[in-house]
């Protein structure tokens, strides 16, 4: 029975494998495209930890481990997902390996200002300037929160699910930013004038009420110096969200 | 689906990230997370709070086995708790408050109504289930403390409508009970406690005036001779003026005597200092053992001599007759105070004893009251009582 249910399966999968390899780009594409869920899981797997998107060698490897896989694989050789795994973990296995030297030698740049390495050093410093200047942001971020009583926590249950509705709060909360008298009142007393809101907007209390923290979290953002926070809120609109 | 989040904060099990699209969300947390940092995960990784199956269940299960044993405590109460809920007596109680307590064959009290204002007063608080004793302590504690029994004389009005044959407990019991309550307050002004005996029709016609049984039956004496009187006069009534209108229709001459029986401390003039507790009442124990028992009597003080109270005596007989269903023992408990009186009563006991028998026989006729059998066990205790005190009372040679 599980024979029969997985065949097609199957069926489509290394058909699909064979296909690239005789010769099909747009089929590698999309193939690969398909299947970074499952790139994403193995090279977590190994690592044991949440790849970062920023620069992320491990996730390049992991790309590039998985097309090795396509190149190489064979049919007689079982299924192609086990065999796809086994390479994409080899090779974050073997990139892991060089990492720990790479680390000591970035403490070594750090430390004795060593011209070992200029450009990879100034590299990797940056990249951690980088992300400890984010983490500053958001520490900023979480105190603005805290005068209004939101913990990030409240934020996650706070939060609408849907895009829809984030979208209507985010256009809420733009308008608080573009009239300065709510802008002012939301300051000062803490809670958003939701009355002059409903009226002004002609939306529904339900809306407001349902994502209170959450349209306080974005006038906040907007109306600071938090750049990199800022460019997480348009996005919302775009939704690069999906995949990559 | 893969998404793209800044880690926001980090939690004992999870990380707060926001996401490319402003969502909040929490993920498990994994090594090397740190505030700043921008991760992609999966559906999969998205934080679930734990629910323990274990504890679920426990819970469940607790809550399951807590419905079944109070339904089943429930059932066990119905079954068991009739018996014990059925009235076999009404005892009522008047001083200002007014409350009527309902008692089980087994001299328990089950239930506790009040019927006025101080008499919620000095009822809350008051858990019913235990025996009268208890209930009835507690219940003149709390008169005692809202200050209905303090400054001048003070009357108690207390009756007793058996409903069943076997009746648990009888007028002799709340007798005693209350005196040795009264007398442990070691009060110098004199309560009088009035005793009477109901029957049913008198109790229904009080539930029905929303008055108490004892008032109730005071109410039917007096309207034999003023019938104008009115249920709300005789609720708003004194008891005092109650009992000498009462005394009054039966034509006692002599207003002066308190009806009731007045426990009074005395001191004692030698340098003894403990308090002795006096009974003061028209005659002697025997007529105590006429109001235990609900029997009429009828004593005028000074005046009467053994004839003299042979003829009221005969005149009270009539009057119960008259009466007809009125329980009239009521009457009887009116144990008339007498001042000081140096007569020797010691020939006239006798006497009395032998009256008792033939009112507590008219009595029988009527319903609710004691049976004859039961006078003789309320015959000795009092009795005794009697005794000491009428030693001590022979010591300092005051009469009783």
């Amino acid at each position: 029975m599980q024979y029969i249910l997985h065949f097609p399966v199957n069926d489509r999968l290394e058909n699909r494998v064979a296909r690239i390899k005789d010769g099909d780009p747009e089929e590698r594409e999309s193939f690969i495209q398909d299947y970074i869920p499952f790139i994403v899981k193995t090279v977590s797997g190994v690592t044991n930890r949440y790849i970062e998107y920023e620069n992320s060698d491990e996730y390049i490897i992991g790309l590039e481990g998985f097309n090795e896989a396509i190149d190489k694989y064979d049919f007689r050789k079982g299924k192609f997902i086990s065999f796809a795994s086994l390479v994409i973990k080899s090779r974050v296995t073997d990139y892991l390996r060089k990492q720990e030297k790479f680390d000591k030698e970035l403490l070594q740049c750090l430390s004795e200002e060593a011209v070992y390495n200029k450009s990879e050093c100034d590299h990797k410093i940056s990249d951690a300037t980088d992300r400890i200047a984010l983490r500053n942001e958001v520490e900023e971020f979480e105190n603005l929160l805290k005068a209004y009583n939101i913990t990030f926590g409240d934020l996650v249950k706070g939060s609408p699910k849907h895009k829809d509705t984030r979208q209507s709060a985010l256009c809420i909360a733009q308008y608080i930013i573009s009239k300065d008298e709510l802008k002012q009142e939301l300051l000062k007393k803490r809670r958003l004038p939701i009355t002059k809101l409903i009226n002004e907007l002609n939306i529904s209390e339900k809306l407001i009420y349902r994502s209170k923290s959450f349209i306080i979290a974005a006038v906040l953002v907007m109306d600071s110096n938090m750049d990199c926070l800022k460019g997480y809120i348009p996005e919302a609109g775009g939704g690069v969200g999906n995949g990559l | 689906m893969v998404y793209r989040g800044l880690v926001l904060s980090l939690g004992k099990d999870y990380a707060v990230v926001m996401t490319d699209a402003a969502e909040y969300m929490k993920v498990n947390k994994k090594d090397g997370l740190a505030v700043g940092k921008r991760i992609l995960f999966l559906d999969e990784d998205v934080y679930r709070e734990k629910r323990t199956i274990g504890l679920y269940l426990i819970k469940c299960a607790a809550v399951f086995a807590i419905i079944l044993l109070t339904s089943m405590f429930q059932l066990y109460l119905n079954e068991a708790g009739r018996a014990e809920k059925v009235i076999a007596a009404v005892v009522t109680i008047d001083i200002n408050p007014s409350v009527e307590l309902g008692i089980n064959k087994k001299g328990a009290v089950v239930s506790l109504t009040s019927l006025n204002d101080e008499g919620a007063g000095i009822s809350e608080k008051v858990k019913v289930g235990r025996n009268i004793n208890a209930v009835l302590s507690e219940l003149l504690e709390n008169a005692d403390a809202k200050e209905y029994l303090s400054g001048g004389e003070n009357y108690i009005l207390i009756s007793l409508t058996a409903l069943t044959d076997e009746s648990s407990v009888s007028l002799a019991d709340i007798r005693i009970a209350v005196n040795s309550i009264i007398e442990g307050w070691n009060k110098p002004e004199p309560i009088n406690v009035v005793y009477t005996c109901g029957n049913e029709s008198i109790l229904l016609g009080a539930r029905q005036n929303s008055i108490s049984a004892g008032r109730y039956y005071y109410y039917e004496e007096l309207k034999r001779s003023e019938p104008d009187i009115t249920i709300d006069a005789v609720r708003n009534m004194k008891l005092k003026d109650l009992f000498y209108r009462q005394r009054y229709r039966q034509g006692y001459q002599s207003r002066n005597e308190a009806p009731g029986e007045t426990l009074q401390i005395r001191q004692l003039t030698d340098d003894k200092s403990e308090h002795i507790i006096q009974l003061r009442r028209s005659h002697n124990m025997e007529e105590e053992k006429s109001t235990v028992t609900g029997s009429i009597y009828e004593n005028q003080g000074n005046n009467i001599k053994g004839s003299e109270y042979q003829n009221r005596y005969q005149n009270m007989g009539n009057d119960q007759s008259e009466l007809g269903e009125n329980s009239n023992s009521g009457q009887g408990a009116q144990s008339m105070n007498i001042t000081d009186e140096p007569e020797q009563k010691v020939p006239e006991p006798e006497m009395q004893q032998n009256r008792l028998q033939g009112p507590s026989d008219v009595i029988d006729d009527n319903a609710g009251t004691p049976t004859p059998q039961e006078k003789k066990p309320e015959n000795g205790e009092p009795k005794e009582n009697r005794k000491t005190e009428k030693g001590k009372k022979s010591e300092t040679g005051k009469r009783q």
